[in-house]
């Protein structure tokens, strides 16, 4: 894409492909991403979810030296989640609650802004967050708090489509950045504390036509609805609120769900409530699904499966496997097989004091005394889970899986509910262990059996994400704002700097100018980091 | 999302008279306006900070006939659901409409349960409070030390049985996030005080005297916590039990912050 007179075309002389000065992100190019790391193509970096880079201008060595390069001040106050989106020196960036903007890379200034206008009464349990947003041709696409789905001219943020993916007056928002495969926009919704119900949408790029919807919740006739007591499947939720990961070869998307609702009263639905906190493989043609697994069955502690699954080619017990790994939020690390949804392995990441153990067939055995009731229960992990949303990241250099750990415990309460269209649907309350202080850490798993390989403790339970780097480097960000990096390999704190706001988003890394930049949302800003 | 408290008062309003009548009811059904069903969204919202029955823990009591911030049900409404803003008390927007009702119903009946006039005579704890040196930590009304909580006004959030567990046990009240540290640098000075605040890499605190100190956690050889420990003495065997009802009795005459 032509995009200001600022995009020479410069960087092949570092990075001799072709497809890297070509005018439109293609499908094959994100197919390819690794190929280009200069640019940030798709939410997790490229599709696999691992949100690694091959950059190694800033390593180990040199990390020490890491300055501020710029910052980007947003102009209205919401949490920051972002992740932003680079393309050949543009970098695209949602900005709270539904606004994106274009910036030139190079300085930090912008090229132009999107400003959406956010009508009364949109429903969001936890802050009016965006994710960020998604690129195909000469288009960008954001998902809005609003629940429409937005196709922009990259070259100006005019409007090009705007979709009604769910009204939001039931209850629906999109908080998650789109993915793009082949020509359509795969998104999914957010809503799981008001009791809609989940779907998966496809559309076409071009258009905006809707191509497909792949329900979270069985619809009628399907025996899976069976998993739901009565009728309480109708507001059984499942959301699909974060981004998903993508195999091309086997042209599988994996999607994570969220909680069945209400949330921490399963009285009225018994039964597993399926497709709630499961990954789902969905053919990326046909919405068909092709397997999915439950990880919390009939959950009452708020566990959604929502974050990024990280698929990973490796032997397992000696096998090559298509692996598909996840750190989840019910504080155990799984290892399924990809292509068929296999249950490989579960192992505890975290205190977790719910579970006597996960079963040969990967089904939880749950212990009574964890149900939440009206006295409260005290249970590990707190229902914002052993981690969450953040992203893990996995070194192919290291065969390490990173991911901030949140260590916290709850007393559950559960309280009656009852479903009214647009209002919260929880059916219950928790709060923190007196006299106890949340901890959190960034550790390290072995991929194969999910063992800590090393660990660094930080003072409070997370919200940041994590990014890898060829250069033997892991970033991390901590609740009272420091962005730091480690050594990959041994979790040695190698630089660290104070951002003065909460870090409540994923890193990304991207070079311009022949220079790699860091960038993390903080606060109210996006803080870019590069060598001096 | 919009909420009408008036129309939330209107509906409760007769409601609030048949508080009796109410207390002999079944087990909470959803929605149901019963002092049960408000028991119930208090054990789970509220009695964290408020105490099971409202007798005030980290946050004050609610055992008085006359709230100091709700004395009418529309402002109880509003503080349970928009909070108070730079304290504590949060919002709650995740109530619904009946939980709303149910918990204010529970919270305006526990004015009738509780007794907010203890033993001990006000004048004698008046004396004890200077005697014992309550004043070298807590501040009262302007003057006093920094070291402890601010007791202006403490009738207003306390009730006897309260204070006197309090200065039997004082551990046994601290606040969320109140830790008492003692910080070794590596020359071997030792500093001990409440933490201000703490990350992954430092710590601040505030030591008795009111001296503030920051450390880099890499520049320090030792860096103890006491979670459950105040930095107050108990009073028990110090105190007579008549001087510990005098100074509480003493303590709940301070109904008005100046």
């Amino acid at each position: 894409m032509r995009l200001g007179r600022s995009f020479q075309c410069a960087v092949p002389a570092l990075f001799a492909f072709a497809a890297a000065c070509s005018a439109q992100v293609t499908f094959e190019r994100i197919r390819a991403a690794e190929k280009e790391p200069h640019n940030w193509l798709t939410y997790s970096g490229d599709y696999s979810g691992r949100r690694h880079s091959a950059l190694k201008q800033i390593d180990v060595t040199n990390v020490a030296k890491l300055r501020p390069a710029w910052m980007f001040q947003m102009d209205l106050n919401h949490k920051l989640e972002t992740s932003p989106i680079v393309v050949n020196g543009v970098m695209y960036v949602s900005e709270p609650p539904s606004n994106v903007t274009a910036l030139d890379a190079r300085t930090g200034q912008p090229y132009w802004r999107y400003r959406r206008n956010i009508p009364q009464g949109v429903r969001a349990c936890c802050g009016q967050v965006n994710r960020g947003v998604a690129v195909l041709g000469d288009r960008v696409f954001v998902g809005t708090i609003d629940a429409h789905l937005v196709s922009l001219d990259a070259h100006t943020g005019r409007v090009r489509w705007d979709v009604t993916v769910e009204n939001f007056l039931a209850g629906y928002s999109i908080t998650a950045a789109p993915l793009v495969v082949k020509d359509k926009v795969i998104i999914g919704v957010s809503g799981g504390e008001f009791g809609v119900i989940g779907f998966l949408d496809a559309y076409d790029a071009a258009t905006g036509r809707r191509v497909w919807r792949r329900y979270s919740i069985p619809g009628n006739g399907m025996p899976e609805q069976k998993t739901w007591a009565g009728e309480s499947w109708g507001q059984g939720s499942a959301a699909t609120w974060m981004t998903g990961s993508y195999d091309p070869v086997l042209n599988l998307i994996y999607w994570g769900t969220g909680n069945p609702a209400p949330n921490s009263n399963g009285d009225d639905r018994a039964g597993d409530n399926l497709y709630s906190d499961c990954l789902l493989a969905i053919d990326a043609d046909t919405s068909g699904l092709r397997w999915h697994y439950q990880f919390t069955p009939h959950d009452v502690w708020s566990w959604d499966a929502a974050q990024v699954p990280v698929l990973v080619d490796a032997p397992f017990r000696g096998k090559p496997r298509k692996l598909i790994v996840t750190p989840n939020r019910n504080g155990f690390y799984y290892v399924l097989d990809r292509s068929n949804g296999e249950f490989l392995l579960a192992e505890p990441f975290v205190k977790q004091t719910w579970a006597e153990r996960i079963d040969e067939k990967g089904r939880p055995v749950v212990k009574a005394d964890a149900i939440p009731s009206a006295a409260g229960a005290k249970v590990y992990p707190s229902p914002e889970g052993a981690t969450n949303w953040h992203s893990p990241a996995f070194s192919p250099a290291t065969n390490l899986l990173y991911t901030a750990v949140r260590e916290a415990g709850a007393v559950f309460y559960k309280l009656p509910a009852t479903y009214r269209l647009g209002m919260l649907f929880s059916g219950g309350s928790w709060h923190p262990i007196q006299g106890e202080e949340a901890r959190g850490a960034v550790r390290a798993l072995q991929l194969e059996d999910g063992k800590m390989k090393w660990e660094f403790p930080l003072h409070s339970p997370p919200w940041a994400g994590m990014l890898s780097t060829a250069g033997g480097l892991v970033f991390g960000g901590t609740d009272e704002g420091h962005f730091f990096a480690l050594d990959a390999a041994s979790g040695k704190l190698l630089w660290r700097f104070l951002s003065g706001g909460r870090i409540t988003a994923n890193p990304v890394t991207y070079m311009v100018d022949g220079k790699q930049q860091v960038a993390i949302a903080s606060g109210q800003s996006l803080v870019v980091f590069s060598l001096e | 999302m919009t909420f009408r408290t008036s129309h939330v008062f209107a509906l409760l309003a007769p409601i609030l008279i048949s508080v009796q009548a109410s207390l002999a009811q079944a087990p909470a059904k959803p929605g149901a306006l019963s002092v049960e069903a408000g028991a119930q969204v208090f054990t789970a919202h509220c009695a964290r900070c408020h105490g099971a029955k409202g007798e005030g823990t980290t946050g004050p009591a609610l055992t008085f006939p006359k709230l100091q911030r709700a004395g009418t049900d529309d402002l109880l409404f509003r503080i349970i659901y928009f909070g108070i803003g730079g304290t504590e008390m949060p919002s709650h927007f995740g109530l619904t409409e009946a939980e709303l009702k149910q918990v204010a119903l529970y919270v305006r009946s526990l004015a009738a349960k509780t007794e907010p006039v203890g033993p001990g005579n006000p004048f004698s704890g008046d004396r004890v409070y200077r005697a014992a040196g309550c004043n070298k930590c807590h501040t009262m009304d302007g003057s006093g030390g920094l070291m402890g909580p601010d007791l202006s006004g403490v009738g207003l959030r306390r009730n006897p049985a309260f204070l006197r567990a309090a200065l039997v046990e004082p551990g046994s009240f601290l606040p969320d996030g109140f830790l008492l540290v003692r910080a070794v640098t590596k020359d071997g000075k030792a500093i001990a005080g409440i933490r201000l605040s703490e990350d992954t890499f430092s710590i601040r605190l505030r030591s008795a005297s009111g001296d503030l100190y920051g450390f880099w956690k890499e520049d320090l050889k030792d860096l103890q916590r006491e979670p459950t420990k105040s930095p107050m003495p108990s009073y028990k065997g110090t105190l007579t039990d008549a001087q510990i009802d005098d100074l509480g009795a003493y303590l709940m005459t301070r109904k008005e912050a100046k």
